[in-house]
């Protein structure tokens, strides 16, 4: 066997040519793999960070009617959630977000979460100094990350006992927590959240919640107690609680949830260019194997047992497949710094993908099986091999023209056909990111800053002086050199912030129980922010400066609201009532054009814009916008500098609305990107698999060709025959490329937008391009058939 | 005295592989008539093959002119040598060089079909030759499941099929046996007689005296001429 491994290698080197080919073919093949699969286990599989990770589980509602699962709960569920609790060690609500954190005379925005103190049980994780605030605790404390501690007073110890504010109240910092912990999301600073929770109806979706299950209690267990629980609510409350039920599902597939089928789809796509790998280094050991059939044909009749001649071919796949596999996990590395950075932000573990040793253990098992796959063909061939036929060679005498080839021809089929599924994958992901770069939005997105602001506030009174605040800015930050208009919003699109709820319109329906309720997005806005943003008023008006508190409330609706609920009628002038702060009534005094808010993938869908005057809970946070005639980002630190000067108090974070809509779609556009590059590989290494095939057709063709040329044949008609030839091979590869591709590319309907999955035009301009490549391919090959010299061709030898 | 088909005057050919130079073919003079059978003879490496090969434009050569039906064959594009080969040139070769692909028919057919000629003329032309030949009982055969002799046949008619001014055959008997190569060697010569227009290399004395001429070869020269008495 040792001895096998050292001919195999001596094999390999004098064949330095072929080895580097089929090496570096595998290569990338296991290269990309690998490099997929460890963002795959980094993100997806590897347990999370924390002590007794599988134990952590988040708590959500579950809509029975819509079979949809979000990770909230309402104030009332929850309290009688952990009021009931038997199955959770620990539970906490925790809410929260970027906020503005003042430290002296500065103000930054920071991850800040109100978490109960049973939260850090959930995590079981300790301070690297000072303590953990407790339920026994009284003063307002806060536990801050090691970044925050070392950024901002130097060192850990040094942070302890120190001051933070947030929304003008003064937290002294009890402890810090080790670097690495940041959950949830981007958090820097936990604060104790009250024992109370302020909102306890049951139909805003405010709180988030993680528990850790008891020591012998199944996410099964937990969850068949939830539905418990969520069956006495549903008939203790039917009006809110009739169609819900309470959802646990493991922390890790919560977090990483959004990017799973992304992730599948990518590791589909190079398993495909695997296999097309796989494929072309069968066809080359073929082609390696060719001249040595006589060879073994010869060994074979002076009684070699063909075991041992398979095993021959196994060792040297082996060996090739060991060599492409540590190339390949060289590649791999290159390859995931790429993939992070350019991965979406949003792109959850991030920092947890590394080669690690379960990624390094799948480099070397799909090493060994690409082994396996590409030594099969050839070993098969060889054990196949009629002794009789090979020693007679070029067959029957006096007869021209090649070997059919055909086991080649049909490992080259195989690569086709799984090149055009890649490929119309690709196309459909590309149709689809283009349709979602075309989406009109309902608003426009350039030349438009864009400021998170925070203000801290407390309370009625400092809400209420808040909104002057950030109002009284305006007219300073319109007065810079480059911007034309202000306005500010809670909820922007394609924004962090938002809310939804049920709405009541007067005389339709009220929030008595056992009503139906329509739904909406419940968005607070100043007046001229459609002006801002260039969303069109339809009809009505645009709110006023006079729509303040203290005057009848009033509200501005979607032309998708106005078809749900006003369908033939002037919504103008109606009034309706929503969940998200009071259940005042609002006149209806616009309405807009519809806006496709969470990305351009979103369907418009109903809106119900309130003035942020009029709901100033929500007021002191608040994305400023302006409209500029210049470059949007030059003005960052000029109206940064304006702020600052009038506002220290108030946090500020700038981007763009550009920046913001591209960003909403990273992740279609990171996988449409990988699939392009994943598929152009796919297409070059089935050219090559191509070339490889038609010159080798055409070497066994010489003779023929030569023949043809003597009798008449004129250059094009030699060149047509390889040519055709090549579109015979890759017809019948586009026929099963086609069929595999009908039946596979359905994955995708979930992912695409505005292109169906069996689009006529991906697949025709797929078609074209593989039969362009095909012949493209085969043209050299076709080519050097003509320079065949008639006369040494058809030499007796 | 019926018009020169063939006129090869101080015809030369030269090889250059690896600096080595060749002559195969030093100063050649040939006239061939219309209707003339000449069969060339001369020992291993003399100049046959060449020879045929300039006679049959798969080769041109280094020094000297070559004047086919009356039109000079130098300074001819590629595709015309190809063109020029497809209706005047019947090649036989010593391996038969059928297409294993292709049937009895369509290996007939193969050079009428680098001629853009109907189908229902190529049958007819097909059809004819291979009745010449005797084989026309087997046009659905593949060359694999034909003799030699048979293979050889066919082969023959495949030359004939496009009416050709000249057949050229390098040694058609070499890789058969006596009788399937007499068989041949009488095919020729019937049609010789039908006005067929014949180079033929040949090692063999016993079928050199069908031709009406037989030119020796040696080292590239022609070194003897002889006739044979018409019989
Ligand atoms: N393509 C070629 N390159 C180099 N030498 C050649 C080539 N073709 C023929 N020759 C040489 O030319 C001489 C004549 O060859 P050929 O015409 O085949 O001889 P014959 O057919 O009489 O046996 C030989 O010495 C042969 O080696
Ligand atoms: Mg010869």
């Amino acid at each position: 066997m040792g001895r096998d491994f050292i001919y195999a290698l001596r094999g390999l080197r004098r064949n330095i040519g072929f080895t580097l080919a089929a090496a570096i073919t595998l290569a990338l093949g296991i290269g990309l793999n690998t490099a997929i699969f460890s963002v795959m286990y980094g993100v997806l599989l590897a347990p999370l960070p924390f002590h007794d990770a599988a134990r952590i589980v988040s708590v959500g509602t579950h809509f029975k009617d819509k079979a949809r699962t979000i990770p909230r709960l309402t104030g009332g569920d929850l309290t009688d959630i952990i009021h009931d609790n038997r199955v959770f060690e620990a539970i906490s609500v925790y809410t929260g977000g970027e906020i503005g954190v003042q430290l002296g005379d500065r103000a930054t925005f920071t991850g800040t979460w109100f978490v109960r103190p049973e939260f850090f049980g959930v995590f079981g994780i300790q301070p690297v100094a000072g303590r953990l605030f407790g339920a026994s605790d009284k003063a307002l404390l806060a536990e801050v990350s090691e970044g925050f501690a070392k950024r901002n007073f130097g060192s850990a110890s040094a942070a302890v006992n120190k001051a933070i504010t947030i929304e003008n109240r003064l937290y002294q910092i009890s402890g810090v927590l080790p670097a690495g912990f940041a959950y949830p999301r981007n958090a820097e600073v936990w604060v104790a959240s009250p024992v109370q929770l302020e909102n306890l109806n049951r139909s805003a979706y405010n709180y988030a919640a993680v528990a850790k299950l008891k020591p012998g209690i199944s996410r099964d267990g937990a969850q068949a107690e939830m539905e418990t629980v969520g069956a006495r609510l549903a008939s203790a409350f039917p009006a809110d609680n009739k169609a819900k039920t309470f959802a646990v599902t493991g922390l890790r597939e919560q977090i990483t949830g959004s990017i799973r089928l992304t992730l599948f789809f990518l590791l589909g796509a190079v398993t495909l260019v695997l296999l097309i790998a796989c494929a072309n280094v069968a066809n080359l050991m073929l082609a390696r194997a060719a001249p040595r059939a006589r060879e073994f044909a010869v060994r074979a009749a002076l009684g070699a047992a063909r075991s041992r001649l398979v095993r021959q071919l196994a060792i040297e796949g082996l060996t090739l497949g060991l060599l492409g596999g540590a190339l390949g996990i060289v590649l791999a590395q290159a390859g995931i710094d790429l993939l992070i950075r350019f991965a979406p932000a949003n792109l959850p573990r991030a920092n947890e993908v590394h080669l690690s040793v379960p990624v390094l253990l799948f480099a070397i098992a799909i090493s060994l099986f690409s082994s396996l796959l590409f030594s099969l063909v050839p070993a098969w061939n060889a054990a196949r091999a009629d002794v009789n036929e090979a020693l007679k060679q070029g067959g029957v005498r006096g007869v021209v023209g090649g070997q059919s080839g055909w086991l080649r021809s049909a490992v080259v089929v195989t690569e086709i056909s799984l090149s055009i599924i890649l490929a119309i994958g690709a196309g459909l992901l590309f149709r689809s990111f283009w349709a979602l770069t075309q989406a009109p939005l309902g608003y426009r997105t350039d030349h438009i800053l864009v400021m998170y602001a925070h203000e801290p506030a407390n309370g009625l009174d400092q809400s209420l002086r808040a909104i002057k605040t950030v109002s009284d800015l305006y007219p300073k930050l319109a007065a810079i050199p480059g911007v034309v208009s202000v306005s500010a919003a809670m909820g922007l699109p394609t924004g962090t912030y938002g809310s939804n709820g049920m709405y009541a319109v007067r005389g339709k329906n009220t929030f008595a129980p056992g009503q139906d309720l329509p739904q909406a997005g419940f968005r607070l806005a100043n007046p001229n922010y459609f002006g801002t943003m260039g969303i069109q008023v339809m009809r009505g008006r645009d709110f006023a400066d006079t729509d303040v508190y203290d005057k009848p409330f009033v509200a501005v609706i979607s032309e998708s609201l106005a078809r749900q609920s006003f369908a033939g009628e002037d919504p103008v002038g109606k009034q309706l009532q929503c969940g998200l702060d009071s259940l005042n009534y609002m006149t209806i005094v616009g309405v807009v054009g519809d806006v496709r808010q969470d990305s351009p993938a979103s369907t418009p869908a109903p809106e119900l814009y309130m003035p942020l005057a009029q709901h100033p809970f929500y007021a002191n946070e608040v994305q400023v916008v302006m409209r500029t005639s210049v470059e949007p980002s030059a003005l960052m630190d000029p109206v940064r500098r304006t702020v600052a000067e009038n506002n220290p108090t108030m946090a500020t974070k700038f981007t763009t609305m550009d920046a913001m809509v591209s960003n909403s779609i990273a992740t279609p556009r990171f996988r449409t990107y990988l699939a392009g590059i994943f598929a152009g590989l796919a297409m070059l290494m089935a050219m090559s698999g191509i070339y490889g095939l038609m010159s080798y057709m055409a070497a066994q063709r010489t003779s023929e060709f030569g023949l043809r040329m003597a009798l008449g044949a004129q250059r094009g008609d030699v060149m047509r025959l390889i040519l055709r030839q090549t579109a015979g091979v890759t017809a019948i590869g586009i026929a099963v490329g086609l069929a595999a591709s009908l039946l596979s590319t359905r994955v995708l309907s979930s992912i695409l937008f505005g292109v169906q999955a069996l689009d006529a035009t991906t697949y025709i301009a797929v078609l074209v391009t593989i039969l362009v490549v095909a012949l493209a391919a085969a043209a050299f090959p076709a080519w050097r058939a003509t320079r065949v010299d008639p006369v040494k061709a058809l030499r007796q030898e | 005295m019926s018009e020169a088909m063939i006129q090869l005057d101080g015809v030369k050919k030269v090889f250059i592989t690896d600096e080595v130079e060749t002559h195969a073919l030093s100063g050649i003079e040939l006239n061939v008539r219309k209707g003339e059978y000449v069969s060339i003879s001369g020992p291993s490496g003399c100049g046959k093959s060449t020879l045929l090969a300039i006679l049959g434009l798969l080769d041109t050569p280094s020094d000297g002119s070559y004047t086919l039906n009356g039109k000079a064959a130098s300074g001819l594009k590629i595709s015309e040598r190809a063109r020029i080969r497809n209706r005047e040139i019947g090649f036989i070769f010593q391996a038969f060089n059928l297409i294993g692909d292709l049937n009895v028919y369509e290996n007939v057919e193969l050079p009428l079909t680098y001629r853009g000629m109907g189908s229902a003329d190529r049958k007819k032309a097909v059809m004819e030759s291979l009745e010449k030949v005797g084989m026309s009982h087997r046009v659905k055969h593949y060359p694999s499941q034909l003799s030699g002799g048979q293979q050889q046949r066919v082969a023959v008619a495949r030359a004939l099929a496009g009416n050709p001014s000249v057949l050229l055959a390098d040694e058609p008997t070499g890789n058969l046996d006596s009788q399937n190569g007499e068989a041949v060697m009488d095919l020729l010569r019937d049609l010789h007689r039908n006005g067929a227009t014949i180079c033929m290399v040949t090692h063999d004395p016993r079928y050199a005296k069908f031709a009406d001429r037989t030119i020796h070869m040696f080292d590239g020269r022609i070194v003897e001429e002889s006739i044979e008495a018409v019989v």
